[in-house]
């Protein structure tokens, strides 16, 4: 039995009918895209009235809103000090270590500070400038290379002058072994020469010297958390070679002095090992450790010649 | 365009990678000659006795007058003078008596200085190379440490004997002469190379030639200077005695000393 429909009722189900039906097709549309790609589930029921003789029937489409987006996972700060990671473009670092500004992201270039304050007790200035070159940045594997320039004009008292030139050029390889675990190699020539023969002892740090050497190291990073790692660090001068010397002066109007030599480091193979720590948040870094061997100046690479108590520290300002 | 671009970093590469070769040092003349002469001198090997003391007495005062050896000391520590001079300046080793400090870069190094001589005007004229020649000292530093030997050549080198700049420093018995130098002379250092003539402690052996109011000879002779005061060698008594100048002759031999006076022409046993 069916009863007539009242006209008024039919056109207000009828319209509320039409709206819903609005809504959920204009979401389907405006949504299909997303849902395509995430499977949101969808839902339809439909409910069957009768009122007054007049049957009306709603068919509801409801579809779930899609799952908010996991938030994305904050990168993991990287180590970029010895190791071939960088500091990334258009980003300045301020350490007592280094100064490093990225160019790119595969290139960064800086200086070190400690060579410059070496003043205090080297007796001479040493400018210097590094560049920084990432060659390789694929999965777990990354490789960079680092040429550094370091220049020293030596005394010239009685018209004797001399200038050492120290450039060490170091290859990183990082392998990320685990995902708390990285492990840094690095390789590193230093060719140093002397032109002219001025007080190379000024040129000295507490007997060593610079020389033309190879020198390797290692460093384990076992990442504790996001920020905080443990390391350690080994270094080991494998070759060394005198640096030769010559030159000449005049010490007065009837005498001229001529010069040629070399210096034979005074200790050939130096070594270090380093145990610390790495924090690095995303404005700061600090690395501290301490260690026993030579204490190589770093960036210099220049190893000091008796075995000691080893200091690491290493603070920056990441901008 | 890599090429272009690589073959400067490949240049630059070379010339600093290249440079001296390792150097190789020289061997100081007669090494072992001139330790004994030195020995002798603290050991002279003389016999001497009022029998032959007159006759050593006035072989030492030929000598003097004949090679005027009292007048080098001078020219000799200037030379050494400059050497300090210089090898300060490269944070070298002056004391052939000093070891080097263990576990630190050593040096090693060949110090040639060239000296021309300032010839027989007093003051002394403009440099003259062609004229008054020179003199070339060599000093070879070994791991650190100073040789305590160098040597010298003398090219045609005019000097006055003592030179005007000596300071007297060491008491002369003979005038000032003009002298021409054709040899070689071996410094054994017996202390620092020194600051100033005062200082100076060293041997010295010359053998060439001397020109002198042009007369020239052959010379072969050698002397010490320690504590500002001249000592020679003169052969007496089936061995050398050691002449000692000052207010008198000192003469040592290996069993006895005498004092002899310049102008009483006597000697007393000391």
């Amino acid at each position: 039995v069916s009863r007539r429909a009242d006209p008024n009722l039919i056109n207000m189900t009828s319209r509320t009918a039409l709206a819903v039906a609005l809504a959920a097709a204009a979401v389907v549309a405006g949504a299909s895209p997303a849902l395509a790609q995430t499977g949101v589930e969808t839902t339809t029921s439909s409910t069957t009235t009768t009122e007054g003789g007049t049957t009306t029937t709603v068919e509801t489409t409801v579809q779930g809103l899609p799952p908010a987006p996991a938030p994305a996972e904050e990168e993991i700060p990287k180590l970029d000090e010895r190791t071939a990671y960088m500091v990334g473009r258009n980003t300045l670092k301020l350490g007592i270590l280094a100064f490093e500004y990225g160019i790119l992201k595969q290139l960064s270039i800086g200086s070190d500070p400690p060579a410059w304050a070496a003043r205090a007790v080297m007796k001479v200035w040493i400018p210097n400038v590094h560049l920084k070159y990432q060659i390789l940045d694929r999965g777990p594997i990354a490789l960079a290379v680092l040429g550094a320039v370091y220049y020293a004009r030596l005394d010239s008292r009685n018209d004797v002058s001399g200038h050492l030139i120290d450039v060490p050029l170091s290859l990183f390889a990082t392998a990320k072994v685990h995902s708390r675990v990285y492990l840094h190699g690095e390789g590193t020539y230093i060719f140093a020469r002397v032109s002219g023969t001025g007080n190379l002892t000024e040129a000295q740090f507490n007997g060593g010297a610079p020389v033309r050497a190879g020198q390797v190291g290692l460093m384990a990073q076992f990442r504790l958390t996001r920020i905080f790692s443990l390391t350690a660090t080994g270094r080991y001068q494998v070759y060394v070679a005198d640096i030769p010397f010559e030159g000449s002066g005049q010490l007065d109007p009837y005498t001229t002095a001529t010069m040629s030599g070399q210096l034979t480091p005074g200790v050939r193979h130096p070594w270090e090992v380093i145990g610390g720590v790495a924090v690095l948040w995303k404005h700061f870094h600090l690395i501290a450790g301490a260690g026993y061997g030579y204490y190589f100046i770093p960036g210099l690479n220049v190893p000091n010649t008796t075995k000691t108590f080893v200091p690491d520290l290493s603070l920056s300002v990441v901008l | 365009v890599k090429r272009r671009a690589a073959a400067p970093l490949v240049v630059a590469a070379l010339a600093i990678g290249c440079g001296p070769e390792t150097i190789t040092l020289p061997e100081p003349p007669m090494a072992a000659e001139t330790a004994q002469l030195v020995a002798l001198y603290d050991m002279p090997t003389a016999v001497l006795d009022t029998a032959n003391i007159d006759q050593v007495r006035a072989d030492a005062k030929a000598r003097l007058d004949e090679l005027h050896i009292d007048g080098f000391p001078g020219v000799i520590s200037d030379l050494l003078a400059r050497l300090r001079t210089r090898m300060d300046a490269g944070g070298l080793p002056s004391d052939p008596t000093a070891e080097p400090k263990a576990h630190r870069a050593q040096m090693t190094a060949v110090a040639n200085l060239h000296r021309v001589c300032v010839g027989w005007d007093d003051p002394a004229g403009p440099v003259d190379e062609a004229t008054n020649g020179a003199l070339d000292l060599t000093a070879i530093v070994d791991t650190g440490k100073l040789n305590p030997e160098a040597w010298s050549t003398a090219s045609a080198c005019r000097v006055r004997l003592p030179p005007a700049d000596a300071g007297g420093v060491i008491q002369t018995l003979t005038p000032v002469v003009n002298a021409t130098l054709d040899g070689t002379l071996i410094v054994y250092l017996l202390a620092p190379l020194p600051a100033t003539a005062a200082d100076a402690q060293f041997f010295v052996s010359f053998n060439g030639s001397i020109t002198i109011d042009g007369q020239t000879k052959s010379a072969s002779f050698d002397f010490e200077v320690v504590n500002a005061s001249l000592r020679f060698r003169v052969p007496a008594g089936g061995g050398d005695a050691i002449v000692t100048v000052g207010a008198t002759l000192g003469i040592q031999g290996a069993n006895a000393g005498f004092s002899c006076g310049l102008t009483t022409l006597t000697c007393q046993s000391s």
